[in-house]
């Protein structure tokens, strides 16, 4: 598929410049076979060309030598005949000379000299001409200027000395003068000769090399062009032939069925196309063929499966094809069917009224002779196996061929034995029925809607209040029975019934005998003929006076708790089980700041304070669970504009019969005036205790400072008399001794009176050793042995004020209660820190509390149990903890749980709600039941 | 196509030389042995331009060939009265041949153009009277002729001689009179000599109208028929030297190079003759100087190997054996002094004088570039005067005028002429 992908895009992007072909050259699958064939055919055609444009190309090199040759022959021969004709020309003028003739030689000599010129210009020229090809030595033109300079000079010369008749001078001349010219000239033909020959070997070995070079060149362009042709010629083949190979192997495999078959596909050309188009065929016949073995499957499995009989024919009705069930019913074996033929007379069929079936009639055979299906005939045959008749409803089908004659039929067969057994269990049902209509008050009705005549089974008869026996009437009849008020509901509902098929109506009869009025319901169906109009309309009616009656009770009973619901004081909700909100009264609406439309949005989690969520959801889990029934808190619900509302809320559950929790009923008291209260008043009494706190040091210090001075002093004066007593009359003497006395005591009660008025170390020392000092001062004055145990997390714990001089009265007034009630010698004060709380502990053995008292104290949160209880409940509240009490047989314990974390109570007066919604109120948020 | 694989070493390089000597087979064979010499020295190879005979066909293909610089030689010789005309076509050799102290200074000056040495003196020259020593001594003469007169008396009273002992073609005196630069370097020796002066002073002053000039014109113009062949006015310089080595001459005017062809085994005047100074006249011997000088082709190819090949050419030692070899007078005044030069050359002795005089200088200086229409009108004028044409007085006269057409230099007054010189 990748190859396939690539190749797709490949084609997409078609370019034609050369690169891109020979690109794709580069794999030749990419090309068409064509484009293929073509692209070898012309890559060959190209290399034959260039072979014989280089063969050309060398042929015309060697022509380009012989040229040269040829040039040379022609300079060489230029030069000769310079060379001859200047040999001509002196001994032309040497015979001349001989014969003296100076007009003669004159002439001639003109002759000559002109001739010889030209010789010597068409040596030039064959000279210069070919220069390009051959570096020629620069001396030979020069030469030839020389000569064609310097002869005619000598000619000149010759002529001069001729014509003044100087025989000798001339001959000497052309002797000594002119012979030297032919020896340049000759000079010249050799250097000619010899660079002519040089050149002619050099061009023949060209030429020769050239040959070779041909051969050479042509052997190799034809190897090489062999060679290409052969690889590409190869590769091109290749590509054609494995894909084919392939696509024969695929096609092969196709035909011997094998679907699976898929052919590699490369490239982009015609048989990648054809590869592609192979493999979709396939792929889809593959699907084809398994649908259709799937189909046939299904099919064997469906008539395998089937509960019906089902066997194929043939025409002469032998069993071709048959299921188990066919077996089943027919009572044979497979292999007695598969010999078998349904025409055969031996078989035992019965008709429906348990005649003997001929064998013409059986639907097989009637299909067969038809060609008509033959449907739902009902028959009975014997079972050969157990020897018993059976029920079977039996259809056979024709099947046509070509020709229009029938070649197979198929036969189904269904056992409808049990269902004939049903329908007499249902016979005997019917009669059941009747009766139990009878005790449910409960009749039925038959009204024949084209004649209006009406019958009603003896139920309905004496439902009516008809005389006995009553089972038919008209439509009119029933209706003068219904109450005037309702008769109109009632024939709607006839109308309704007549439209739709099927309805029902409530309505109030008077009965016809006794006049009693009775509440009944009717339930009709209409029966259609085949061109849908109503025939027939059959129904049941009952007496359910009973229930109306009860149903009223139910309904004013509800109209009287909806008035209650709704004018309750008290705010009421229901809840489900998953915490929504059903429905609640305006009350409750009110104290949470919700409209009642808006309940489906909510949960209690919603409304309820961040702060009291977990304690609402975990009560209210309890009451899913089964766990409790009934539970009641404080909570906060928090308004939708941010206002908090306190509430005490009693929940109860509602269940099922089965203990299920249908819903629950949450009644919400607003509580927040009262709580408001409440905390006033709490802030009231701490700001009292406070000023009681002072007022007390203010009289200990004063008491001190001036009444214990003045005692103290007081008492000195007295010492003083008591040492100059003698003096004193014996009366006095006495007097003043029991003055000290007194004095000495109230200095100590003053004392002590001072201290319990106020700690006097508690500001300097801290509580503990504040604690420490009071405990051993108390122990002396009290003779109780109290031990002290502090923890060491808590010595290292620094307290808020308010919370040490809570602590340290609790102690106080602990001790002072077990001196004074607990008839105990000893007395232990535990204080230590567990998770952020403070438990201070005082423990005595003496006899306990009384037992009803504890529960008096424990229920009434130490109300109940004097001032000093009281108080200690108080102050300890005011620091956010609580007081506990507990006895037993051996001790018993007041405990104050205080947490650690202190928050001062600030109450202004002018925002009450701002400090509530800000505040963190702590109360016990749940009584326990 | 296939590459030859380059030669380790760079190939030879070849240069081009043009000298005029060509003709002369003596000259051409030693000339063979120096440049193999060169080559074995500098591995340089040589190739030798031919050349035309006379001095005009020479420069006409001078020129014909510098003017295209694919066909010019890398070095050519020029005549002494060439340097105004070829320096265009030379290399300043100012700074690759300083040492030119050992030449002549007056070779050296004539090469010099605006301060550019635009030729290397290479070979020195000056017209030597060659006389028969045998037939002198036969008719009675033990000294060769001292003054023109006297030559003129014992050619007449030779040829008279050898005519009669039955050789018609003897002549008495044969010299160099076709129309040509031969003709100026004569007639330049006859008016010299008899204080006519050098045609065009040094001073500028065209001095060639004057009646010692016309004077010894006419005399020479006495000889033609007489003691010279009437068809002397048609000779060259081979003309001249091929009837003396026929033997059929008495004396010549030639160049020294004349000596060794004279020499020559097929020459009949071999060992039978001595070269000597020109006669004189009121002035005294003169004899025209001539010579050659060596250039380097401005665009040459290979200058540095050029000037290689003209300082080996002018080397002392290679001078010498050229002197010794083809009797060319080197253009060094010390080799004169080598007794081994002198016992083959006597007549050196003379020709250093005549080197050092100034009156065989022919008017190429100041005539520059037009030197050459100079001597043409000169030739013409005197072989008109040759052939009869003209007298010489008048076509000494017309001349004058003509030279003064040609150069734009005035004429001397007629009492300048250096009679008395």
């Amino acid at each position: 598929m990748g190859t396939e992908s690539f190749s797709r895009s490949s084609q997409s992007s078609p370019r034609s410049s050369l690169l891109s072909l020979l690109e794709q050259a580069r794999r030749p699958r990419q090309l068409n076979i064509g484009a293929r064939l073509t692209l070898c055919f012309v890559t060959i055609v190209v290399l034959m060309i260039a072979s014989h444009a280089f063969t050309l190309w060398q042929f015309d090199q060697v022509r380009n030598q012989e040229e040269r040759i040829h040039n040379l022959d022609l300079e060489s021969h230029a030069v000769l005949s310079v060379h001859a004709s200047l040999l001509i020309l002196r001994d032309k003028l040497e015979d001349l000379a001989t014969s003296g003739d100076s007009h003669r030689f004159a002439e001639e000599s003109a002759t000559l000299r002109r001739q010889f010129l030209d010789d010597v210009e068409r040596a030039d020229r064959a000279l210069r001409t070919p220069s390009d090809l051959l570096a020629r030595d620069p001396t030979m033109l020069s030469a030839l200027d020389t000569i064609e300079s310097a002869l005619p000079a000598q000619i000149d010369a010759l002529s001069d000395l001729a014509n003044l008749g100087d025989w000798p001078a001339v001959r000497l001349r052309l002797q000594n003068q002119v012979r030297p010219l032919s020896s340049l000239t000759s000079m010249l033909v050799e250097k000619v000769d010899l660079e002519v020959a040089a050149e002619q070997t050099r061009t023949q070995q060209a030429i020769q090399r050239q040959e070779k070079r041909v051969f050479l060149m042509h052997a190799l362009t034809a190897l090489f062009t062999l060679i290409v042709a052969a690889v590409l010629g190869t590769v091109v083949t290749r590509s054609i032939t494995q894909p084919l190979a392939q696509l024969d192997a695929g096609a092969q495999a196709l035909a011997l069925g094998d679907f699976r078959q898929r052919v590699h596909v490369e490239g982009a050309d015609e048989l990648a196309t054809l590869g592609r188009v192979f493999n979709d065929a396939t792929l889809r016949l593959s699907g084809l063929y398994g649908a259709l073995k799937t189909s046939e499957e299904r099919f064997r499995t469906v008539v395998a499966a089937a509960p019906v009989g089902i066997a194929v024919l043939d025409s002469n009705a032998s069993i071709q094809i048959f299921n188990p069930k066919f077996l089943e019913i027919v009572g044979v074996t497979a292999e007695q069917a598969a010999s078998m033929s349904l025409a055969d007379p031996a078989l035992h069929v019965l008709r429906e009224d348990g005649t003997p079936c001929p064998t013409v009639e059986r639907p097989s055979q009637r299909a067969i002779r038809t060609g008509k299906p033959v449907l739902n005939v009902a028959l009975r045959n014997f079972h050969p196996a157990t020897g018993e008749r059976r029920w079977v409803l039996t259809s056979a089908w024709p099947i046509l061929g070509d020709d229009g004659k029938v070649q197979q039929a198929v036969v189904t067969l269904t056992d409808i034995t049990e269902q004939k057994q049903v329908e007499e269990e249902l016979r005997a049902g019917r009669e059941l029925l009747d009766q139990a209509q009878r005790a449910a008050h409960m009749g039925s009705f038959d009204l024949d809607l084209q004649s209006n005549q009406v019958s009603w089974s003896p139920e309905l008869s004496e439902l009516f209040g008809f005389p006995a026996g009553t089972s038919h009437g008209t439509h009119k009849d029933w209706e003068d029975l219904i109450l005037p008020e309702d008769l109109a509901q009632a024939q709607a509902s006839v109308s309704e019934t007549l439209r739709t098929g099927e309805s029902r109506a409530e309505y109030r009869i008077r009965r016809k005998n006794d006049g009693e009025i009775r509440w009944v319901e009717s339930r009709g169906r209409v029966f259609f003929d085949t061109s849908l109009q109503p025939l027939r309309m059959v129904g049941l009616t009952m007496d359910i006076t009973g229930r109306k009656q009860a149903e009223e009770a139910l309904r004013r009973s509800e109209e009287e708790f909806h008035i209650i619901f709704e004018h309750a004081a008290i705010g009421m909700v229901l809840v489900d089980p998953d915490g929504h909100l059903l429905r609640c009264n305006p009350a409750f609406c009110s104290i949470v700041g919700y409209t009642e439309p808006e309940l489906p949005s909510l949960t209690f989690e919603k409304i309820s304070h961040p702060e009291d969520v977990d304690l609402t959801r975990t009560m209210y889990r309890e009451v899913v669970r089964g766990k409790r029934d009934r539970y009641q808190i404080r909570k906060r619900y928090v308004r939708p504009n941010g206002e908090v509302r306190s509430a005490r809320v009693t929940v109860s559950a509602l269940r099922t019969n089965d203990g299920k929790l249908k819903y629950c009923v949450a009644m919400v008291e607003d509580i927040t005036s009262q709580e408001l209260a409440e905390h006033t008043l709490l802030q009231m009494s701490e700001r009292l205790l406070r000023i009681q706190e002072e007022e007390q040091r203010r009289i200990a210090r004063e008491v001190h400072d001036s009444t214990s001075q003045e005692m103290t002093a007081l008492t000195l004066n007295l010492g003083a008399l008591m040492a100059v007593r003698r003096s004193l009359p014996e009366n006095a003497q006495k007097q003043v001794a029991e003055s000290l006395a007194l004095a000495k005591r109230v200095a100590r009660e003053i004392r002590t009176f001072s201290y319990l008025l106020h700690p006097p170390m508690l500001n300097e020392l801290g509580l503990w050793s504040a604690m420490q000092m009071f405990v051993e001062e108390f122990r002396d004055r009290s003779g109780l042995r109290v031990k002290v145990e502090i923890s060491k997390e808590l010595k290292a714990t620094a307290l808020h004020p308010n919370q040490e001089i809570a602590i340290y009265r609790f102690v106080q007034e602990a001790l002072a209660n077990v001196h004074r009630h607990s008839g105990s010698e000893t007395a232990a004060v535990k204080a230590h820190l567990r998770d952020r709380t403070i438990e201070v502990a005082v423990i005595d053995t003496g006899h306990g509390f009384r037992s009803d008292l504890l529960k008096e104290i424990q229920a009434s949160s130490g109300f109940a149990g004097g001032v000093g209880i009281s108080g200690m409940h108080e102050r300890i509240g005011y620091i956010g903890g609580r007081v506990e009490f507990r006895s037993d047989e051996d001790e018993t314990t007041v405990a104050a749980i205080i947490p650690l974390a202190y928050q001062a109570l600030s109450y202004d007066e002018t925002q009450p709600s701002v400090a509530l919604r800000a505040s963190t109120i702590r109360f016990p948020l749940e009584t326990p039941e | 196509m296939a590459c030859h694989a380059t030669a380790p070493a760079p190939a030879p390089v070849t240069i081009t030389l043009l000298d005029p000597g060509w003709l002369d087979k003596q000259f051409l064979s030693w000339r063979a042995h120096e440049e193999e010499e060169f080559t074995r020295e500098t591995g340089i190879i040589v190739k030798d331009f031919p050349a035309p005979e006379t001095a005009i066909d020479q420069l006409a293909l001078l020129r014909k060939l510098l003017d295209n610089p694919t066909d010019a030689p890398d070095v050519f010789a020029i005549d002494v009265i060439w340097p105004a005309m070829t320096a265009q076509y030379s290399l300043n050799l100012n700074p690759y041949l300083a040492d030119t102290a050992q030449d002549f200074p007056n070779l050296v000056a004539n090469d010099t153009i605006d301060g550019h040495l635009i030729a290397m003196p290479y070979h020195a020259d000056a017209g030597l009277l060659f006389y028969r020593s045998d037939l002198l001594r036969e008719y009675g003469y033990h000294l060769p002729p001292a003054t023109w007169d006297e030559l003129e008396k014992m050619a007449a009273h030779i040829q008279k001689g050898e005519r009669a002992k039955g050789n018609q073609q003897f002549w008495g005196y044969v010299w160099e009179g076709a129309p040509s630069e031969g003709l100026t370097c004569n007639a330049l020796e006859w008016q010299a000599s008899e204080g006519g002066g050098r045609i065009i002073e040094s001073d500028g002053k065209i001095s060639v109208n004057n009646p010692a000039a016309v004077h010894s014109w006419e005399r020479a113009a006495r000889w033609v028929g007489s003691i010279s062949p009437p068809s002397v006015i048609a000779y060259r310089e081979w003309d001249a030297l091929n009837i003396w080595r026929a033997g059929n001459a008495a004396f010549m005017r030639n160049w020294p190079t004349a000596y060794s062809t004279s020499q020559n085994s097929d020459s009949a005047a071999r060992n039978k003759f001595v070269a000597t100074v020109l006669p004189s006249g009121r002035s005294g011997h003169v004899g025209t100087l001539g010579g050659a000088s060596l250039s380097v082709f401005r665009n040459s190819h290979h200058p540095v190997e050029a000037v290689a090949l003209v300082r080996y050419l002018c080397r002392r030692d290679v001078e010498r054996g050229r002197s010794m070899a083809t009797s060319q007078p080197s253009v060094m005044p010390a080799l004169y002094d080598i007794p081994e030069v002198v016992r083959t050359f006597p007549h050196f002795a003379d020709l250093i004088r005549m080197f050092r005089s100034p009156l065989g200088v022919r008017p190429s200086l100041v005539a520059g570039a037009r030197y050459e229409q100079v001597s043409h009108a000169y030739f013409e004028s005197v072989h008109s005067v040759l052939t009869k044409q003209k007298p010489a007085a008048q076509a000494a006269a017309d001349l004058e005028q003509e030279l003064i057409r040609i150069t734009g230099l005035p004429a001397s007054e007629q009492g300048t002429a250096k009679h008395g010189n």
